[in-house]
């Protein structure tokens, strides 16, 4: 009777722990770091674009292709997060970035209609903003390494 | 099994885990730190422009949408490493009372 409880014992501690880890959160996706990577690389040039100010290149009506095609990035950066299991985190945090490129793009043009572009002083709140988004999904995805090196891309 | 001693091992288990959340933690305070600071300092500017009237209420209101999408996608970080953390330290606890059971038997069961 004895022998039968501990082998009852081990049997349960077998299914509970035998190879058993734990995973609440998606692993690391080097195409969501790559994607991020690349949307904050074409991001701070966009922003140095306007930063210069020259009234040929600086006013919303020249740089309709970046926020079209941020936007083209930020979709398909959310539709890969959606397809990958246990990732809302990183979901929201797409979205986070996509309405905030929605958002930077009406002021862009609200400073259009009223003093061309936006100036130094406007974007630099905005450019924090943005890498802090841009920073903290990839602080996030690097974490998803759990302390295996990240791949080369 | 009578080899255990379940006290010990559970000692073990919880300071596993106890190491794992504590290097966790201070690695989210210091970034939860620098990010509240660059958004203080954004919401600052951002009065700064509407009280110079650089900028309109639309557009402040805009500008203070942005900054609230940047604090959203900072707590998803630091919410998504809290929960890589908790389920490091399970993994650490259980890798713990793995070696205990097994060193505790003939053979490795777990």
């Amino acid at each position: 009777m004895r022998f039968g409880r501990t082998s009852v014992l081990s049997a349960l501690f077998a299914i509970g722990l035998a190879g058993c880890t734990v995973n609440f959160l998606s692993g690391y996706d080097a195409k969501t770091d790559e994607i991020v990577t690349s949307m904050q690389k074409a991001y701070a040039a966009h922003s140095l674009t306007v930063l210069e100010g020259d009234p040929q290149t600086c006013p919303y009506s020249a740089n309709r292709g970046y926020y079209r095609q941020a936007q083209l990035d930020a979709g398909t950066l959310l539709m890969r997060a959606e397809a990958i299991a246990k990732n809302d985190p990183t979901i929201a945090q797409v979205n986070d970035l996509k309405q905030s490129l929605l958002t930077l793009e009406k002021l862009d043009r609200l400073a259009e209609g009223r003093r061309a572009c936006l100036s130094g002083a406007e974007l630099a709140p905005i450019d924090r903003a943005n890498n802090s988004i841009f920073g903290a999904i990839l602080k996030l995805e690097l974490a998803k390494l759990r302390g295996t090196p990240r791949p080369r891309m | 099994m009578s080899g255990i001693d379940i006290g010990q091992v559970a000692g073990d288990a919880a300071n596993a885990m106890l190491g794992v959340l504590g290097a966790a933690a201070t690695d989210l305070v210091d970034y939860a730190k620098a990010e509240a600071t660059k958004l203080a300092t954004s919401a600052l500017e951002i009065a700064q422009l509407r009280v110079k009237g650089i900028i309109n209420d639309e557009e402040l209101a805009l500008h203070l949408e942005i900054q609230k999408h940047a604090s959203r996608a900072v707590l998803m970080a630091i919410k998504g490493i809290g929960i890589i953390a908790a389920e490091q330290a399970i993994n650490a606890a259980f890798a713990v009372i793995r070696n205990a059971v097994n060193a505790a038997l003939p053979i490795n069961v777990l």
